[in-house]
């Protein structure tokens, strides 16, 4: 559909969810290139090094280990280098606190992963989207959460 | 002819024409356009001698050209470095500078022939090395020639230049003088010719008059100024016209016209003649200034000298003025007449002749003092009068100071104080005689300046004080010392002294050793002649032995009064005339009056109109006679009810036997009055009451028998001392099972377990009650058959008249289900306590439970649902039809799954937070959830209608959860065959409405009802639908969790409300919600 190459950087320490995400984006028609990597750390180090070749968007997995997506979060947005990164993050959980502090460390959109792969699909194409349209500012809290 | 002899003798014309002439004949004119001098023709060597010889300056223009000719007489007007020699040049060339004005001159001349003629008329040209301003009084005239033709122009002319600039500066200094005078500050004013035509006025000559230019420029002046006329001005001005002698005048006073009022100016002027140039008088110049104001100031100074004098001389004081260095130059009349004296001998320093010698000495020195240091001086001494007699004066001398603050002379007096010395000294005499006197009387004096509060008092005053040596005491100190309790008598008298002008009160003092003392004041108030309180002077008298007495006096009578008033007997005082003059409390309080009711319309009020004519008799004739008051009468209580007293009064008298007061008492005596009817009355009802009671104790007796006889719950029976039954009732022999045949005669120990007779239980009862006339007990007892009963046990001790013991009444309670009834309460209440435990435990447990749920349940779940749709997205052609169905079966598991995950997390959430509660809008909860559900409404044609709701104190997403299952209940259990409605509406209740049990009766509540036409449910499950897991239909027909009310209950609870259903099959359900209303 664009011809515009997107660079997606995806955080998921969960095997299952890393294929369940690169299934549903080839599903997907959308011109994207996607990397992954398995925790917080592993995310720090590839924005440091890779700083000349950063994502157009990220996507973030709320539970892991040794690092959470909270941590990951807030280390991203002290950043000067690539604070400007939209960050969704995909979680399990749907914890209203939880969710509140996150919108308020400066996350772009919440993803609530869902239990069925056409859902899934739905929810990457609609953040890709709506990253797309929004480069720049937070949405409303309303629009916080993507639904499928 | 010959040209030659013509020729010399032509030249002729030159002879004697001077240097001009000579320059004519040396000039080669052969190169002119005259030609050779011998060709010229006679006409213009006739001319030429003319002009030549002519000793006024003279010009020619001669010939085409103009050529030009003048004599010596002109040759100055060309000046030094000019035109000369101009001789035999053409016009044109010479004058080319004025050329445009005389050119046309000049032709005018030469075609008409008729003279052109200027005066003073400037013609600028070149001379002396520059342009000069030339001034020219010229005629142009014309020249003939030879053939009568005008030939050239004659310019006679002489150069006026000096006298023009001359009479222009003359006018120039005229102009500048006009304008001095006009502008000069005196009035200057011109009058020309007889008439006094005034020519010129100064603006300070208008401003004078009172007249504009206008009115008086170019005017005969006494027109202008007619009311000059009548003042002798004219006459003045006219001599001074006629003999030319000037007239000054000064400080005249004028009368003049000024905004149209006469007005008096003074005025200083002087009349000059002014003379023509023949010497003949043509003018008057008037030169003045106004001196009003000097005039007036002199004139009220002159005045004020003059009044100054008249007074002085009318003083009573001798009065006198001196230069600053003491020279007296002037004494009023007094002095003179005083002393005898002429000015002569006094002025000066002649005074001392009339000094006593003694004192002459200090006098010159105390005035030689004051004159070197210009301070006022001041001093008693004697001056010897006419009669040679010495008084005593006051001499007071103060210095009078010029504008610049300079003693320019000294003004003293001298007051004869002879008879006030003389007065002064009778005073000093009468106060030392009034000293004397209060010193004697013991009175201390004040005087208290009303003004500046500061008091004047006596040593005996301050010895009232306790002050001495000296010590003064302030009128605020003195303040300190009254008494608190006195401070108010002290202000109220100072007060109505202010008014009367007598101040009188007695007050107590507290003195600094802290004794009190007592003192009286007494005083008058002076006032000023504006009646403005000025002082207070009085006495102070030390009263304290007095004041002590009279205390006495007064403490007895209180202690009087108090013992009088604390007696229930009426006590009265009268004076020895029989006016009652004291009442005691006892009066006041039996009759309700206050003592000014009885004090207005008297004591006869209280007694029985029946007998008010004896008592008025009786008690003139106690009073009259002296003897003793004894009387019976009736007195009116409070209560409008009249009681029978006895009133008795004693004459107290002094030792001379004189009736001094009346004491009296008087004393109810109703009850004894009225005792003897009472007696029988009450020995008749006591009769007719033991009847009654006979016959009562009759009926009692037989129905008490009735009565055991006929109690079957209780078991009655009589024992006799020993504790052998006696008598039997049926309730007796129902619960123990003997029957009155059996059991008569027999001990009741039959009844007791063998334990209890072992321990003796029957025995002890027994002496309980003979002890304390009573013994109860519960315990286990025997029936007849041998099973054991739990019974209530009450023995009373029976009592003859003579209170001898004459046995036991038993009354027996068979107590066995209430006793099973309590057992069984008791372990219900502790299987309660044990299931409340557990109940925590499990809550504890789903708490943990749903934690681990919303994180690690829910991951693994969510990857099967995820699989299982990629499955049958990417698999579903490879599965057979029993596959796809088992597949759907397993998707529906994990989505119910899903779902009880949820409802446990909303669950276990459900706790009240404190801060979470604010005031809500349950409308605008509703719409959301309603909003939420919109679809599946839709779907099932549901309708949903809210009435009456308002705003409550809410966890609002609490509640926003509750209406959610509430309303999704409803949606779930509807009736496919009724279109679904769902009422939500709310009301205030008050918690004591009988429907509502539960509800704590002094609390209001909000009571929101959900209510909907749905499956309903049978009443039994009520309760139970709230429980956890509680699922009423089976999960195929109605999917759930069995969460879903649950967490409404819960949520209810939080709120600490609560929340009840109603279900009737076929019918629907109602929820009824009931919330304090302020829930926190």
């Amino acid at each position: 559909m664009e011809a515009e190459n997107y660079n997606i950087l995806l955080v998921d320490d969960d095997a299952d969810d890393c294929m369940f995400f690169k299934d549903a984006l080839d599903e997907l028609a959308v011109n994207a290139s996607l990397r992954t990597v398995n925790n917080g750390e592993e995310l720090m180090n590839f924005l440091v090094n890779g700083i000349n070749n950063l994502p157009d968007i990220l996507f973030l997995d709320f539970n892991m280990p040794r690092k959470t997506g909270f941590e990951c979060l807030a280390e991203i947005k002290l950043n000067e280098k690539f604070n400007q990164i939209p960050v969704i993050i995909f979680s399990t959980s749907r914890n209203p606190e939880v969710m509140d502090m996150l919108y308020n460390k400066g996350a772009k959109y919440y993803i609530r992963k869902p239990p069925t792969f056409v859902n899934l699909k739905s929810v990457i194409n609609k953040a890709i989207a709506l990253c797309r349209e929004n480069k720049i500012s937070q949405p409303s809290k309303e629009k916080f959460v993507i639904e499928p | 002819m010959k040209p030659t002899s013509y020729n010399n003798n032509n030249l002729q014309f030159l002879t004697g024409g001077g240097e001009i002439s000579d320059l004519i004949r040396e000039k080669d004119w052969s190169k002119t356009s005259l030609g050779k001098i011998d060709d010229w023709p006679v006409s213009l060597r006739t001319t030429l001698g003319i002009i030549l010889h002519s000793a006024f300056p003279m010009f020619l223009f001669w010939g085409d050209d103009l050529v030009c000719f003048y004599n010596d007489a002109f040759r100055p007007s060309l000046g030094i470095e000019g035109k000369h020699p101009a001789i035999g040049k053409k016009g044109m060339e010479v004058w080319t500078e004025i050329w445009d004005f005389i050119g046309p001159l000049i032709d005018q001349v030469m075609t008409t022939a008729k003279p052109v003629w200027f005066e003073n008329q400037l013609v600028p040209f070149y001379r002396n090395g520059k342009m000069e301003d030339i001034y020219w009084t010229f005629c142009y005239s014309a020249a003939y020639g030879n053939d009568s033709n005008v030939n050239g122009v004659v310019v006679t002319c002489t150069e006026t230049t000096n006298t023009v600039l001359t009479t222009k500066k003359l006018e120039e200094s005229e102009s500048r003088l006009r304008t001095m005078i006009l502008q000069a500050p005196v009035c200057i004013a011109i009058f020309r010719g007889a008439d006094f035509i005034t020519e010129i006025a100064n603006s300070a000559s208008l401003e004078l008059w009172g007249r504009t230019e206008e009115e008086v420029l170019n005017k005969a002046i006494f027109e202008a100024m007619p009311e000059l006329i009548e003042q002798g001005i004219k006459e003045i001005i006219h001599g001074v016209f006629t003999s030319g002698k000037k007239f000054a005048a000064s400080d005249l006073p004028v009368q003049i016209i000024k905004n149209g009022k006469l007005e008096t100016l003074y005025i200083n002027f002087s009349f000059e003649a002014l003379y023509d140039a023949s010497g003949t008088i043509d003018g008057i110049m008037c030169v003045g200034t106004e001196v009003t104001e000097q005039v007036i100031v002199r004139k009220k100074i002159k005045e004020s000298e003059e009044r100054f004098k008249a007074m002085a001389d009318n003083i009573p004081n001798l009065a006198w003025m001196a230069h600053p260095d003491g020279w007296i130059y002037w004494y009023n009349k007094k002095w003179y007449d005083y002393t005898g004296t002429t000015p002569q001998q006094m002025e000066g320093w002649g005074w001392q002749s009339v000094h006593d010698e003694k004192v002459l000495h200090d006098v010159l020195v105390n005035w030689r003092n004051s004159i070197e240091i210009g301070k006022k001086f001041e001093m008693v001494f004697p001056l010897k009068g006419a009669d040679g007699t010495f008084r005593q004066f006051l001499t007071r001398v103060l210095p009078v100071y010029d504008e610049h603050g300079r003693i320019n002379q000294w003004f003293g007096t001298n007051t004869d104080i002879s008879d006030q010395l003389e007065t002064s000294r009778k005073i000093e005499d009468n106060e030392k005689k009034l000293n004397a006197v209060l010193k004697a009387s013991e009175l201390g004096t004040f005087k208290l300046d009303l003004q500046s509060y500061e008091v004047d008092c006596s040593e005996r005053f301050h010895e009232i004080f306790g002050y001495c040596n000296g010590e003064k005491l302030s009128h605020g100190a003195f303040l300190k010392h009254l008494l608190p309790d006195d401070v108010n008598i002290r202000n109220n008298a100072f007060k109505q002294a202010l008014q009367t002008g007598n101040l009188e009160y007695q007050s107590g003092i507290s003195l600094r050793d802290n004794s009190i003392r007592w003192i009286e004041i007494k005083g008058k108030i002076f006032y000023d002649e504006k009646n403005k309180p000025i002082s207070a002077i009085g006495t102070c008298r030390d009263i304290s032995k007095e004041k002590n007495y009279s205390k006495e006096l007064e403490e007895r009578e209180q202690k009087f009064r108090l013992l009088a008033d604390s007696m229930p007997q009426h006590i009265w005082t009268a004076d020895p005339q029989g006016n009652l003059n004291y009442y005691n409390k006892s009066v006041f309080d039996y009759s309700g009056l206050s003592p000014e009711q009885i004090n207005k319309e008297g004591w006869i009020q209280i007694v029985h109109p029946d007998d008010r004519e004896k008592n008025i008799k009786e008690w003139i004739e106690a009073v009259t006679t002296g003897k003793d008051f004894l009387f019976e009468h009736r007195f009116r209580r409070h209560d409008g009810t009249y009681r029978w007293q006895l009133s008795r009064a004693i004459p107290q008298k002094d030792e001379k036997g004189k009736i001094q007061m009346w004491v009296g008492t008087s004393t109810d005596i109703q009850e004894q009055k009225s005792f003897s009817d009472e007696l029988e009355k009450k020995v008749k009802e006591r009769t007719a009451e033991l009847i009654q009671l006979n016959e009562s104790l009759k009926k009692s007796e037989e129905r008490y028998h009735l009565m055991v006889k006929e109690v079957q719950d209780y078991a009655i029976l009589f024992l006799n001392r020993e504790g052998l039954v006696e008598n039997w009732n049926e309730g007796a022999e129902k619960i123990k099972g003997y029957t009155a045949k059996e059991i008569i005669g027999k001990s009741f120990s039959n009844f007791y377990t063998e334990e209890d007779r072992r321990n003796q239980l029957p025995k002890r009862l027994l002496n309980m009650a003979l002890q304390n006339g009573k013994a109860t007990q519960e315990g286990w007892r025997v029936r007849k058959d041998g099973n054991l009963f739990w019974a209530s046990v009450v023995i009373t001790a029976v009592h003859n008249e003579k209170k001898e013991v004459i046995g036991f009444s038993k009354v027996t309670h068979d107590l066995t289900a209430k006793k099973e009834a309590d057992d069984a309460l008791k372990d219900k209440q502790l299987e309660l306590e044990q299931k409340n435990s557990e109940l925590q435990k499990m809550n504890k447990a789903l708490q943990s439970f749903a934690y681990i749920s919303s994180h690690d349940l829910q991951e693994p779940l969510r990857k099967i649902q995820t699989f299982a749709t990629r499955i049958i997205e990417k698999e579903k052609a490879n599965l057979s039809e029993t596959g796809k169905d088992l597949f759907n079966r397993m998707q529906k598991a994990a989505e119910r799954m899903q779902s009880l995950i949820d409802d446990l997390l909303a669950y276990s959430h459900t706790h009240s937070l404190e801060g979470d509660f604010e005031k809500t809008n349950l409308n605008a909860v509703i719409e959301k959830v309603v909003q939420d559900l919109g679809e599946e409404i839709e779907q099932k044609h549901a309708a949903v209608h809210i009435k009456g709701l308002c705003e409550v104190n809410i966890i609002p997403f609490q509640f926003q959860q509750l209406f959610y299952n509430l309303i999704s209940n409803s949606l779930k259990f509807s009736n496919p065959e009724n279109p679904l409605r769902i009422t939500i509406y709310s009301e205030k209740v008050t918690g004591s409405k009988p429907e509502n049990q539960n509800l704590h009766s002094n609390t209001n509540y909000f009571h929101i009802t959900v209510a909907d036409n749905g499956i309903g449910f049978e009443p039994q499950y009520n309760e139970k639908i709230f429980e956890l897991f509680q699922r009423l239909h089976g999960r195929n027909e109605y999917p759930g969790t069995g969460l879903g009310l649950a967490i409404v209950k819960k949520i209810v609870e939080n709120h600490n409300g609560i929340v009840t259903a109603k279900g009737e099959v076929g019918k629907g359900a109602i929820f009824d919600i009931y919330l304090p209303v302020d829930s926190k």
